[in-house]
């Protein structure tokens, strides 16, 4: 009965039991939920001889929101706790959104945030609402933390910058201002269950109807999220909701991706795609703003 | 590589069983614990036969290490029946007067995660069901009746 490649298992209780863990079991991988991992397992595609399960420490569950002082999500938070948590959907209601489309329920409940993230792959749900919302992380090894922004976590498919013995332990989000809105879209090919053709967050700060600073993040486009910079350029000190303005802002996102053709959708639909996402995004926040 | 001795928590009883490492919840169920009304279709996480409910939550057991799950509530399809009277909960009972079942293979895992939607929200939307519901499926594709005995079940009472 089974079918997976033998490995030790290992549950530490404290975050220094699971660094030390970390620090000198070599050949390692964490487990969070288990939902890429497991099937990775299943599909021989690792063979990991050590198993270190992180779900049990504390600081990798605790949880924070707070008035003007933003949120700490420890990485062990699952995608459903953030889809159904008030306090997330009204702060941040884009990455809300985001990890309620990951999967199905069952899926969602044992999913983690630093699962979605330390998977890194290219259509992954929550990283572009996180980097639209300036989220940053900390990773913790033995002997010391490092706080990075979420931007620069992700460098390939399925590559990251975590270094051996270091592991997700939370994620930090500012707090927006009221000026600042945040949208999140997606295309697939049903509504539940599927993988993103195209994801996409954008953000814009507002000064009265003017537009002060403007982010665009595009997943599924490119090997990790693509952060555009034309996007910026286009809308930076234009009037919300400007049609003409709306359009040139696809047409910048359009030129600067590069997507692939798979079993899921092809490149010149990808392209496609991300034109009627900006649009669609861009018009919801002129909507909101009003 | 060792097989251990754990205790697991399986319907409100703990069972001491011998599992290796890399054991799956959903198999240890089956064939050590001799459960089976737990059933496995993918193994991938898509098709939620194999969905159980730990510590309250509907989840995949067929994702889930058996050697994880020391220390929790495991609730599986038998355990959700009058333990003394081996009366049948009421989202069981709806499942069968609604037409529900027809070749039975998601049925475990249909009720399991309604059974977890109607502990949490016992009042839910036509939409939140449907939502609820949206990692099972039903090759007989028996949808409607199914959403249909969770809302009849929730407009009679509910599962507690
Ligand atoms: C049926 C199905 C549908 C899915 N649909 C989607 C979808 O629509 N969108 C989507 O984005 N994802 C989807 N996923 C993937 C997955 O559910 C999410 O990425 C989830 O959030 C991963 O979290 P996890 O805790 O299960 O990760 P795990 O599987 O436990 O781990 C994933 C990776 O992250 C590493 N890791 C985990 N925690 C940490 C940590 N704290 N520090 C360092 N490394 C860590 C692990 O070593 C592993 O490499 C789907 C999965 C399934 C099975
Ligand atoms: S068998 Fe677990 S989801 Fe299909
Ligand atoms: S009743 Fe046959 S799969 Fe649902």
């Amino acid at each position: 009965m089974n079918i997976l490649t033998p490995f030790e298992y290992y549950r530490p209780e404290t975050l220094d039991e699971a660094l030390e863990l970390l620090a000198t079991k070599e050949d390692y991988k964490i487990l969070a939920g288990g939902t890429d991992l497991m099937i990775q397992l299943k599909e021989k595609m690792i063979h990991p001889a050590n198993i270190i399960d992180v779900t049990q420490i504390p600081e990798l569950n605790e949880f924070a929101i707070k008035d003007g002082e933003g949120a700490v999500i420890g990485g062990c938070t699952t995608d459903a706790f953030c889809e159904f948590s008030k306090e997330l959907r009204d702060k941040y209601p884009a990455f809300s959104i985001a990890a309620g489309e990951i999967g199905g329920p069952q899926v969602r409940e044992m999913g983690t945030i630093a699962g979605n993230l330390a998977n890194s792959g290219p259509s992954a749900e929550t990283p572009s609402s996180l980097i639209c919302y300036d989220a940053k992380m900390t990773l913790a090894k033995k002997g010391g933390e490092r706080v990075v922004d979420v931007k620069d976590f992700i460098t390939g498919n399925r590559r990251n910058i975590l270094e051996e013995g270091e592991l997700i332990k939370n994620i930090i989000l500012p707090e927006p201002a009221a000026t600042t809105h945040v949208k999140y879209g997606y295309v697939a090919m049903r509504r539940m269950m599927e993988i993103d053709i195209v994801n996409m967050s954008i953000r814009v700060d507002l000064d009265g109807d003017t537009i002060k600073d403007a982010k665009c993040v595009m997943g599924s486009v490119a090997i990790r999220p693509l952060i555009s910079e034309k996007v910026p350029e286009v809308l930076k000190g234009t009037k919300i909701g400007d049609e003409a303005v709306i359009a040139k802002a696809a047409e910048a996102a359009q030129s600067e991706v590069h997507p692939i053709s798979d079993i899921r959708a092809t490149a010149e639909y990808r392209v496609d795609v991300v034109g009627a996402l900006v649009r669609k995004l861009l018009r919801e926040i002129a909507a909101e703003a009003k | 590589m060792k097989n251990q001795l754990i205790t697991l928590n399986i319907n409100g009883e703990d069972m001491d069983l011998v599992v290796a490492p890399t054991d799956l919840l959903v198999e240890v169920l089956r064939k050590k614990a001799h459960l089976t009304g737990t059933k496995k279709g993918c193994g991938q996480g898509d098709c939620g036969a194999c969905t159980v409910i730990i510590d309250g939550k509907a989840v995949l057991s067929c994702l889930t290490l058996a050697i994880a799950c020391q220390g929790k509530k495991i609730t599986t399809i038998e355990g959700i029946a009058d333990r003394k009277t081996g009366e049948m909960n009421p989202i069981q009972k709806a499942f069968l007067n609604h037409g529900a079942v027809q070749c039975g293979y998601c049925t475990p895992g249909m009720i399991l995660s309604s059974y977890a939607l109607l502990c949490e929200n016992p009042h839910p939307t036509r939409q939140e069901i449907r939502r609820a519901l949206s990692g099972n499926l039903c090759r007989c594709t028996g949808y409607i009746l199914i959403l249909d005995a969770v809302e009849a079940c929730a407009a009679e009472g509910g599962v507690l």
